[in-house]
């Protein structure tokens, strides 16, 4: 759900999502379609879709939100990439901060657990992010950096 | 979820017809596995070359078919996009399945769904 359509000219999208699995996904898939997740690369916009989805899954899976309270999601170009911020009125994360998204151990039967990735691979991929938390309000931001070099402009 | 397999000797060749395995789609896609797991084969072989996107979820729900087809039978995956290949590769999934980089040549392939 598009509310800023003049996002495109700032390089800048705001989105509004309802807590729920398929409108997060429609989200995602309307989001990839306009700049600034439009001009990424490949590789950072497969990074950008994967980081995004955990993130915004987790809160509709474990905040708690009111079925008719958005998320709101905001994403600008950055040097390297994308600079998001993420606000919820769902459940604080637990302990009050971002979890460390250790990997998760494999079972006793020495499968691989079957959940459990969702903060490894935001650990793994979100560089400086941060997290704060007001009454009622969850807070995050964090950046997602192309791998690729940039020219050196010198 | 939209799933379609094929049998050729002791493979079972199931292929995503889906472009996306999320958190919207990963109990369908394990519920439907569990009936095409029914068929016979010691090897299932996940077409992913249609998957252009996998989370967490689509991911839990490929270890729980690993679970559900058994020590015995050994489940593959082919087709990988670069960003299921990214997931695979951060989450070790590759040092646990066998991923073929392309599809095996498969003789006498019969289609049984």
């Amino acid at each position: 759900m598009r509310d800023d359509r003049a996002g495109a000219a700032t390089s800048q999208l705001t989105l509004s999502i309802l807590p729920k699995a398929l409108a997060v996904r429609q989200a995602l898939c309307d989001a990839f379609g306009q700049p600034p997740l439009s001009m990424l690369d490949d590789d950072l916009r497969g990074t950008a879709e994967l980081v995004l989805a955990e993130l915004l899954n987790n809160i509709v899976e474990h905040g708690r939100c009111r079925p008719d309270d958005p998320i709101r999601l905001t994403i600008r170009h950055s040097l390297r990439g994308v600079f998001c911020t993420l606000r919820d009125g769902g459940m604080p994360l637990p302990d009050v901060r971002p979890p460390p998204g250790r990997f998760p151990e494999k079972d006793a039967s020495g499968y691989p657990a079957e959940g459990g990735y969702g903060w490894y691979l935001i650990r793994a991929l979100a560089e400086n992010l941060t997290y704060t938390r007001t009454p009622g309000e969850n807070h995050l931001t964090f950046e997602l950096k192309s791998k690729q070099s940039v020219p050196s402009g010198a | 979820m939209n799933l379609t397999y094929e049998t050729a000797a002791d493979l079972l060749i199931v292929r995503i017809g889906d472009d996306r395995i999320d958190a919207a789609s990963a109990i369908q896609f394990k519920e439907a596995m569990r009936s095409i797991v029914q068929v016979p084969g010691s090897r299932v072989l996940l077409d992913l070359s249609n998957v252009s996107f996998l989370d967490s979820s689509g991911l839990g729900a490929i270890v729980a078919v690993m679970k559900m087809i058994g020590p015995d039978r050994k489940l593959e995956l082919a087709g990988l996009t670069p960003t299921v290949t990214k997931v695979m590769h951060l989450t070790r999934m590759d040092t646990v399945l066998r991923i073929h980089t392309q599809m095996p040549a498969v003789q006498g392939l019969r289609h049984a769904g």
